[in-house]
C-alpha cells in the first residue's frame, strides 16, 4: 500500500548531527510502512493521497522509558515532587507502590482503562513511538490498547528481585511483548539494588535494547556504593551491562566518570525533563552531550506529553549551560533521532528506508512561522497536530476520544487511589 | 536612503582567482528558518552588505534556503561553495549531481573534499579526480578540500590541481583536530605561497569566542597575508552585520580613514 503525502514543509534532520535540519517544501511518498522517496512533485496514481498543503510534516516523536501506567495513577496522587535526598530512591517512592496497589485492585478491564487513558495523550501530544517501562501486571493492557491505538509500542516489563513491584523473582527472563508497531520489545531492570545476579545473567544473554533504570537520585547512588562500592552506573558496567544497547533511564544523578562510562560504552540516557523541572533538580542534557553521551528524551510520573518534554528540555538544556549551547531544535533532536539511536530503529527521521511516523502540524495558531522548530518547542500544543501516521497508517484521534478515555480512567484509578491513601500516603 | 547609503559592505577580494566577497555566509545555522525566510537573510547580506560568498553542504540542511536565495541573483552574482565527504568517483558524483539540483544552478564555484581526515586525502582522490573532470565539463569553477588538520593542509599545498584550501582557523586554535595552531598558521602559509586559494573558517570559534568578537578578527586578520576569505558563521543578518562592521573597521578602517 502507498501513501503521497501532498505539499508539506519537510522538517526533518538529514543524519546524526545536531545542526542538520532540512526543511523542504517536497512531497513524501510512503510504501509498505516505509518513507520511500522525498521530493518535490512525486506522482503516484496508485498512492492515496494525504493533502499537507500549509502543514508542517515532522518526522513522529520517540519516547523512550515511559511509564504511562505509573503517569497516569499517579497523576494527581503525587506530591508536587518524590525524589528529595531523604525519600530513598523511586523504588521507596510513591509511584511504584501504587502501581503495585493497583495491580492487584484493577481489573484487566480497568487496567485497559487506564493505559488507554496515558496512550492517547502520548499520541495526541506527538508520540508515534513510545517505549514503556511496564509493570508486568499492565504488559497485557499495554499491549492490547498499543494494538487498538496503532502506536509503534514497546513494552519494557522491569525485572525487580527483594522488594517493590513484586515482578519476578525468579531470575527467569519474561516473554518480551510485542505490540502493533511491530518489532519485539527488550528487557528491563528496575534498578541496581533490586536486581539478582541471575537477573544481570539474563540481561546479558537477552537480545535487544536493555532498559535500565540507573543514577535516578542521590539516595540510590549511596545505597548503590554501601551495597557494591560503586555507582549505580559502576556498578552496571561492572556487570557488562552498558553497552550500545543499554538505555539508561534517569541519568540525573550521573557523575562526570558515570558520563564517561556511557560514552566509552556508547550507551544512551533518556531522562524526563518535565520530572527534573518538577523535582527541581538540574537536566544534565548539555553536561551528557559535552561528554559525547546521547541523550533522548522520555515522559515521567509527572504527565504524558512530548511537547512539554520537548518544551521543558529546551529550558532545561538553556539552564545546564548558557541559552546558545542548547536550542529548540536540539530538544527536537532528542525528542527524535536520539531516542530511535538508543533503540536502534531506523525512526525519528523522515528520510528514504526509515519507518513512516510522521505528524502534520497546522502552524496557522503559532505563525508567523519562520523559524518552525522554535515555534513548535516553545508554543506547540497537542490541537496543533493535526495529523499522526504511524507505519504508514494515518490514526485518528481526538480530544474528545481523549475525554471519553479521561473518566475511565479516573474511575479506574479512585479504586487504587482509595488504597493507596491508606497504604503509603 | 539609509540602505543605499549603508557604509558596512564588505570588500572585493579573489580567491583562486574567482571573484568573492571577503567575508563568506557560512550558512549552517539558517537551516533553522523556512526556506524563504532564510533566502531572506541571505539576500539582504549580498544586497545590503555585499556578502555574496555562500558556503553550503548536504549535510549542513541549509541547501534550501540557499536555492531559495539564488533564485533572486543572476547567478553570476554570487559564488557558492559545496563539498562531498566521497571517497570515490561515484559518492563525489552522488554529492554534485544532488547539490546542483537541490541549488537549481548549473554549476558550483567551489566544490571541496570536506573534512579530509588525517592520513586519508590518498583515499579520496578518486573522488578528487571526478572533481577535476567535472572542473573541465564547466559543472565547478574551483576545486580544492576543507580539513581540520594542519598536515592535510600542507600536503594539499604540494599538489598543484588543488586550488582552494579551507580550514579552521582561530586564536585559541579550537577545531583543530591534527597538529597544533602554528603547524597549521604554517601549513596555510605555505598553501597560500604556493598559489592557493586560502579561506578559513570558525574564525569565532563556532561561537566560542563571541564574547570577543574584535579581538578574535583581530588576530585573524593579523594573518591576512596568507588568508583571501573569511567564512563567518551566522543565523541571522544582525550577527551577519555585526561581524562585518567589526572586521571591515579593523581590515579596512586605516584605508578608509585615508
Amino acid at each position: 500500500m502507498k501513501t503521497l503525502v501532498k505539499n508539506g514543509l519537510v522538517i526533518t534532520f538529514i543524519h546524526e548531527g545536531y545542526h542538520s535540519i532540512k526543511m523542504k517544501y517536497a512531497d513524501v511518498l510512503i510504501e509498505d510502512g516505509a518513507f520511500l522517496d522525498i521530493r518535490e512533485e512525486i506522482a503516484d496514481s496508485e498512492a492515496e493521497v494525504v493533502d499537507a498543503q500549509g502543514l508542517w510534516v515532522l518526522p513522529g516523536l520517540v519516547d523512550v522509558g515511559s511509564s504511562v501506567a505509573g503517569a497516569v495513577l499517579g497523576n494527581g496522587l503525587l506530591p508536587d515532587y518524590s525524589r528529595a535526598r531523604w525519600q530513598g530512591s523511586m523504588l521507596h517512592g510513591r509511584a511504584l507502590p501504587l502501581l503495585e496497589i493497583a495491580a492487584e485492585a484493577l481489573s484487566d478491564a480497568e487496567k485497559r482503562a487506564v493505559v488507554r487513558f496515558g496512550l492517547e495523550q502520548l499520541l495526541l501530544s506527538g508520540a508515534t513511538t513510545v517505549a514503556d517501562l511496564t509493570h508486568p501486571a499492565f504488559a497485557p493492557a499495554l499491549r492490547a490498547e498499543g494494538e487498538a491505538l496503532g502506536l509503534r509500542l514497546l513494552a519494557f516489563p522491569e525485572r525487580t528481585a527483594n522488594g517493590y513491584p513484586v515482578a519476578e523473582h525468579s531470575g527467569r527472563l519474561l516473554v518480551p511483548e510485542r505490540t502493533g508497531g511491530g518489532f519485539a520489545a527488550g528487557d528491563a531492570l528496575y534498578s541496581v539494588e533490586t536486581t539478582s545476579p541471575e537477573m544481570y545473567a539474563a540481561a546479558r544473554a537477552s537480545a535487544g535494547p536493555l532498559l535500565v533504570r540507573a543514577a535516578y537520585c542521590e539516595s540510590e547512588k549511596q545505597v548503590s556504593r554501601m551495597a557494591f562500592g560503586l555507582s549505580p552506573l559502576g556498578k552496571l558496567d561492572r556487570e557488562k551491562l552498558l553497552t550500545g544497547r543499554t538505555v539508561v533511564v534517569g541519568g540525573y544523578d550521573a557523575d562526570f566518570f558515570d558520563r564517561e562510562r556511557l560514552r566509552t560504552a556508547g550507551a544512551t540516557v533518556a531522562m524526563s525533563a518535565v520530572t527534573a523541572m518538577q523535582d527541581g533538580v538540574p537536566f544534565p542534557i548539555v553536561t551528557n552531550l559535552r561528554q559525547d553521551v546521547n541523550t533522548c528524551l522520555n515522559t515521567g510520573y509527572f504527565g504524558l506529553s512530548m511537547l512539554e518534554e520537548m518544551r521543558c528540555a529546551a529550558f532545561g538544556g538553556k539552564l545546564d549551560s548558557n541559552a546558545s549551547q542548547f536550542q529548540a531544535s536540539d530538544a527536537f533532536y532528542a525528542a527524535t533521532i536520539a531516542g530511535a539511536q538508543g533503540l536502534g530503529e531506523p525512526l525519528g527521521r523522515i528520510e528514504p528506508g526509515f519507518a513512516a511516523d510522521l505528524l502534520l502540524v497546522d502552524p496557522t495558531r503559532l505563525g508567523p512561522h519562520n523559524y518552525p522548530l522554535i515555534e513548535l518547542v516553545y508554543r506547540a500544543e497537542s490541537a496543533d497536530i493535526v495529523g499522526r501516521m504511524v507505519g504508514g497508517r494515518m490514526l485518528s484521534r481526538s480530544a474528545q476520544d481523549l475525554r471519553k478515555s479521561a473518566q475511565a480512567a479516573q474511575a479506574a484509578a479512585q479504586k487504587a487511589w482509595s488504597l493507596a491513601q491508606r497504604r503509603i500516603l | 536612503m539609509l540602505l543605499q547609503e549603508n557604509p558596512v559592505r564588505a570588500h572585493r577580494v579573489r580567491l583562486a582567482g574567482i571573484p568573492v566577497s571577503e567575508v563568506c555566509f557560512g550558512t549552517e545555522h539558517i537551516n533553522r528558518s523556512v526556506p524563504e525566510f532564510g533566502a531572506g537573510i541571505l539576500e539582504d547580506a549580498a544586497r545590503l552588505h555585499g556578502i555574496t560568498f555562500w558556503d553550503t553542504d548536504n549535510a549542513y540542511g541549509s541547501q534550501t534556503q540557499v536555492a531559495a536565495a539564488l533564485r533572486r541573483f543572476p547567478r553570476e552574482e554570487i559564488a557558492i561553495t559545496s563539498k562531498t565527504y566521497g571517497r570515490s568517483r561515484e559518492e563525489a558524483e552522488y554529492d554534485l549531481t544532488r547539490t546542483l539540483r537541490e541549488l537549481e544552478t548549473p554549476y558550483l564555484d567551489f566544490f571541496l573534499l570536506h573534512e579530509v581526515a588525517a592520513g586519508t586525502l590518498s583515499e579520496k582522490m578518486p573522488a578528487f579526480a571526478y572533481m577535476l573532470e567535472m572542473q573541465k565539463k564547466g559543472l565547478v569553477r574551483a576545486v580544492g578540500l576543507s580539513t581540520h588538520c594542519a598536515p592535510v593542509i600542507s600536503a594539499a599545498a604540494d599538489i598543484p590541481e588543488i586550488q582552494v584550501v579551507c580550514a579552521p582557523f582561530n586564536r585559541e586554535g579550537s577545531r583543530i583536530e591534527e597538529g597544533s595552531l602554528l603547524d597549521m598558521e604554517n601549513a596555510l602559509c605555505k598553501a597560500h605561497s604556493k598559489g592557493k586559494g586560502v579561506y578559513v573558517i570558525k574564525v569565532l570559534g563556532k561561537g566560542e569566542l563571541t564574547y570577543d568578537i574584535r579581538g578574535a578578527l583581530a588576530w585573524a586578520l593579523e594573518r591576512r597575508e596568507f588568508l583571501d576569505a573569511y567564512n563567518l558563521g551566522v543565523a541571522n543578518l544582525s550577527e551577519a552585520r555585526e561581524n562585518l562592521t567589526i572586521f571591515n573597521e579593523l581590515a579596512h578602517g586605516e584605508e578608509a580613514r585615508a
